[in-house]
């Protein structure tokens, strides 16, 4: 049974708007750099990333008369997962970085890289809030020290790789919403954070791989981010 | 009937303030703003009111607060909801002594959950990936009053990570008398 959810995306407008109005102050939208690239000794970017498998969760817009309303739909959220891993495949040539595919894990391998995956969402939705001046203090932006802790180390051992790209989409419709992180996978730490949105028209396909160049023309940038937490 | 899951959900919202204004702990020593408790702080995190964060709210955060009556109910439920309920895993309650008062801790573990009692929210698949989180409370008691010291946290390492802040929030913990006899209840 599939859950409705009527204006969601009004409810969190109103909750982005409220939060401005409180403020009175710009939200800031990424990307998000790890303080170890500021501060000496300097941390160097990663050269290699193992590309872990997307999650996203999708809701499917359903008119009924005047009615409308959002249906949670796990077929969606499989398949917009599954798209953004295959676009990430395609571009990885225009990525700054060498992206390789995860290797072939074990059942407890898998239920690990789930579970941090899970709290890379956390992480990613407290990370993101530095800078817009609601629930996350705003000296993180400056402070940005988010990690996922060193439960992932084993996952360098396997593939070789410095960091891990950890991505996951909410989305309604025709619109997303993408977070972008990438690991260390030594200690954990979020290395680097990048909010995207986008909205696809009916004859537009293209919009999410347009997102990911964009995605990448804007790594690492760490001048404009040091313009950033230097002015928080 | 309650689920856990909405009193963990009421829980936050009376912890939570809309409007979060964040101060960087620097003194330790606090003094809550209804005078009604003494605690120290963590240094170096976040505090707007008595809530406090290192990272942000979604992330972790520490309460401490007087309780008011339907918070001390909640307590009552939650105890009886412990007893039955499926959608908790590696919960207890015990009757413990904070300062040498009268304490009941309640530490348990559900997944997050957004306020569906607020919204026709979905309650499948809004939140399904997201790490659970471990709740740690402590009721306290002296006298007729009571007060809420609350933790949450990712269970996954961050719970274990943060913990020693609100051990020694909790160890801290001393209640002032009431200030007059209109400060007995919280509004």
């Amino acid at each position: 049974m599939s859950a409705r959810f009527p204006g969601a995306a009004v409810v969190v407008a109103l909750i982005g708007w409220t939060a401005g109005c409180v403020t009175h102050r710009p939200s800031y939208r990424g990307p998000w750099i790890h303080r170890s690239f500021y501060e000496e000794p300097r941390r160097e970017l990663p050269a290699t990333v193992v590309v872990v498998p997307s999650l996203a969760k999708a809701w499917t817009l359903h008119e009924q008369g005047s009615q409308s309303t959002y249906e949670y739909d796990p077929q969606a959220s499989v398949e917009r997962a599954r798209r953004l891993d295959a676009l990430l495949a395609s571009t990885a040539e225009r990525a700054p970085m060498r992206l390789q595919p995860l290797p072939d894990l074990d059942a407890d391998e898998v239920a690990t890289l789930d579970a941090h995956l899970g709290l890379f969402r956390s992480v990613a939705k407290a990370a993101a809030g530095a800078g817009k001046h609601y629930g996350t203090p705003s000296f993180k932006l400056r402070e940005f020290d988010y990690t996922l802790g060193p439960g992932l180390a084993w996952l360098r051992e396997r593939s070789g790789a410095d960091a891990a790209l950890c991505v996951f989409e909410v989305g309604f419709d025709r619109t997303g919403e993408v977070f972008f992180g990438l690991v260390d996978l030594c200690s954990g730490d979020l290395l680097w954070l990048e909010e995207s949105g986008y909205f696809s028209a009916e004859d537009d396909d293209n919009s999410e791989a347009r997102m990911i160049e964009q995605m990448w023309n804007v790594y690492p940038g760490l001048d404009a981010f040091a313009a950033v937490r230097e002015a928080s | 009937m309650k689920s856990v899951a909405m009193l963990l959900v009421l829980l936050c919202c009376s912890c939570f303030s809309f409007q979060t204004k964040w101060e960087r702990v620097e003194a330790s020593r606090f003094t809550a703003p209804d005078g009604s408790m003494r605690v120290e702080l963590p240094e170096g995190w976040a505090l707007s009111g008595t809530l406090l964060t290192r990272d942000g709210t979604s992330l972790q955060w520490i309460s401490f607060q007087r309780a008011s009556e339907e918070l001390a109910k909640m307590r009552a439920d939650l105890e009886d909801e412990l007893a039955r309920s499926e959608e908790v895993s590696n919960a207890s309650c015990a009757q413990v002594t904070i300062g040498g008062r009268p304490a009941t801790e309640i530490r348990l573990e559900a997944p997050p959950r957004p306020p569906y009692f607020l919204f026709d929210f979905p309650d499948d698949g809004w939140f399904g990936d997201e790490a659970s989180n471990t709740y740690l409370m402590y009721w306290i008691t002296d006298g007729d009053r009571e007060f809420l010291l609350a933790y949450c946290a990712p269970t996954l390492y961050y719970f274990e990570r943060d913990l020693p802040a609100f051990e020694h929030l909790v160890a801290s913990f001393e209640p002032l008398p009431p200030r007059s006899p209109d400060a007995r209840l919280p509004r």
